[in-house]
């Protein structure tokens, strides 16, 4: 343990600020995955563990667009699509097979997807990590603030996480096919008697729980390699954000995403090692406590 | 309008409707009475595909539909207000009627808007903002038929609307239901038997999956066992 330079750095405002902005950074990708997942696990009461092989395919995508075309932005459009689409195709071929079966078979299913996307990504695109350039948009100098340096970059995710995380509140609550989503995730045989086909919105809803996870792994490129299994780490950590968060609550997502970026960037200086273990008993005290997560409603 | 004819359905292994068959044509109210556990509930889930049988043959304005998916059978204009009313509790009472509207290309004139929808039930208007859950169980019943009518249906099935609710409340949903009986044809599921048969034009007597007894009201009235079982009090 090293609580000496965890205090060191909460004494001093330039380093307190830095930790804070990657806490913030790590929260950021977390939440598109995460935001994903609970949707998913939310509507279709789906265990997808293969989620985390959808945020790797994003990361792959992007590397291949910026590849042949060398412009960020149309990867960060396209790469998200292209994952949605398999999202689509998994979910028609596969994935609606295993709804309301036992958490075994949705386990089975999906940790089947993580070998088989796992052993595609490396047929594609090799074993080794593969990395793209800083895009030439944001090679630029940072920005200076408390005392910190701030990457052009960070501040580019920072304000599109906060951006989405408004956009998919908004799109959830305010549209009516938010609000199918949402009487699908209550009673959906209700919503097929009224006239909605809600294997339809089954793939939908599946679709874009998948393109979330590609955002994530096409904000996630230019910070991190893109490596085959990749999206193990991304997996465990979401599972965690979503349980905590409670299920189907975007808000609660974004919060203990932020919440654990921030336990993890903090808990990286004064308990190296270790840091995860705290975020695993917070889970483990949360779940004694309210077994529904932090915001998730208590359904009876 | 609608034809069952001897339908079986099955839950896994138990037998529960036992060859059934039954019509409502144009324009009736047709009640389907029977006690706690006779198969009526079950009867409406096979009409709509929610349980469909495994053997017989169900006709909607001369198509079969058996063995269609619940949400087309609702598409080709059969509304369903299943017995415990199922109200989503996350949606307002409008949000209810946004995401059950449809297309309104199968009748030519009129059709249900949500302003159709104010004129009919003014309590609704007052409760567009408040979830079904803070409603009351007559509200919930009224919001769970209202509901149904966005889907312009040309058949509404009704599950036990009366349960639960005060004799006065009860009172207000024969005019309800005879209001309705102008724009379509009504397939009213009841244990409460005074209630059915003062709206209804026909009834069936279900009991064990099958049908017992059929005929107008006044041959279900003059019926000495079913005066006695569905009747006295
Ligand atoms: N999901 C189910 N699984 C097995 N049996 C069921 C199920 N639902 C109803 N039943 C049985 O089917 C029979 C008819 O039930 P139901 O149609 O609900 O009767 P009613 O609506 O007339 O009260 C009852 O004996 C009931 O126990
Ligand atoms: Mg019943």
């Amino acid at each position: 343990m090293d609580i000496a330079s965890l205090l060191n750095c909460l004494a001093d405002p330039g380093c307190m600020a830095g930790q804070i902005i990657s806490g913030i950074i790590i929260a950021m990708v977390l939440f598109l995955v995460a935001s994903g997942l609970s949707l998913i696990l939310g509507v279709l009461g789906l265990l997808n563990f293969a989620h985390g092989s959808l945020y790797m395919i994003g990361a792959y995508f992007t590397y291949t667009v910026m590849a042949s075309i060398g412009n960020f932005g149309v990867a960060l459009i396209l790469a998200p699509i292209g994952v949605g689409i398999c999202g689509v195709i998994l979910e028609r071929f596969f994935i609606k097979r295993v709804y309301g079966l036992d958490a075994l078979y949705q386990l089975l299913m999906t940790y089947a997807f993580i070998l088989i996307f796992d052993d595609v990504v490396k047929f594609i695109w090799g074993i080794f990590d593969l990395s793209i350039r800083m895009p030439s948009l944001f090679r630029r100098p940072p920005v200076t603030a408390i005392g910190t340096i701030v990457p052009f970059y960070y501040l580019f995710l920072i304000v599109v996480g906060v951006l989405l995380v408004v956009a998919i509140w908004l799109f959830l609550s305010k549209t009516k096919y938010g609000k199918i989503i949402n009487a699908a995730a209550s009673d959906p045989e209700m919503l097929m008697c009224l006239g909605i086909n809600v294997p339809f919105v089954y793939t939908i809803v599946f679709g874009l729980g998948s393109l979330l996870a590609g955002v994530g792994g096409a904000l996630a490129c230019p910070l991190r390699a893109i490596t085959p299994g990749m999206g193990f780490a991304v997996i465990i950590e979401s599972f965690v954000i979503v349980v905590i968060g409670g299920m189907g609550s975007i808000l609660g997502t974004f919060v203990v995403a932020l919440m654990f970026g921030l336990m993890r960037s903090f808990g990286i200086l004064g308990f190296p090692f270790f840091e995860l273990a705290f975020i695993y008993v917070f889970m483990a005290v949360v779940l004694i406590v309210r077994p529904a997560g932090l915001f998730g409603k208590v359904r009876i | 309008m609608l034809q069952v004819e001897d339908i079986h359905t099955y839950y896994g292994t138990s037998y529960i409707i036992q060859g059934l068959t039954l019509e409502v044509k144009d324009g009736e109210v047709v009640c389907l009475i029977g006690r706690n556990g006779a198969g009526k509930t079950t009867t409406l889930r096979s009409i709509m595909g929610l349980a469909p049988p495994q053997r017989g043959l169900i006709k909607f304005k001369g198509e079969e539909i058996t063995g269609k998916a619940p949400f087309s059978i609702v598409r080709m204009g059969i509304g369903y207000v299943p017995e415990d009313r199922r109200i989503f509790p996350d949606l307002t009472a409008r949000d209810n009627f946004e995401i059950a509207r449809r297309g309104n290309s199968r009748k030519s004139s009129g059709g249900w808007t949500i302003e159709k929808i104010y004129e009919f039930f003014p309590k609704l208007r007052e409760l567009e903002d408040h979830k079904g859950t803070e409603m009351s169980g007559g509200e919930q019943q009224m919001l769970a038929i209202a509901r149904s009518l966005m889907g312009n249906p040309d058949l509404l099935l009704v599950d036990e609307p009366t349960q639960g609710l005060a004799p006065l409340i009860i009172e207000s949903f024969v005019e309800l239901i005879k209001s309705l009986k102008q724009e379509m044809s009504i397939l009213l599921v009841e244990q409460n038997a005074s209630f059915a048969f003062s709206v209804s034009n026909r009834g069936y007597v279900i009991d064990k999956g099958k049908i017992l007894y059929h005929g107008s009201i006044d041959d279900l009235r003059e019926n000495k066992e079913v005066h006695d079982r569905y009747l006295a009090v």
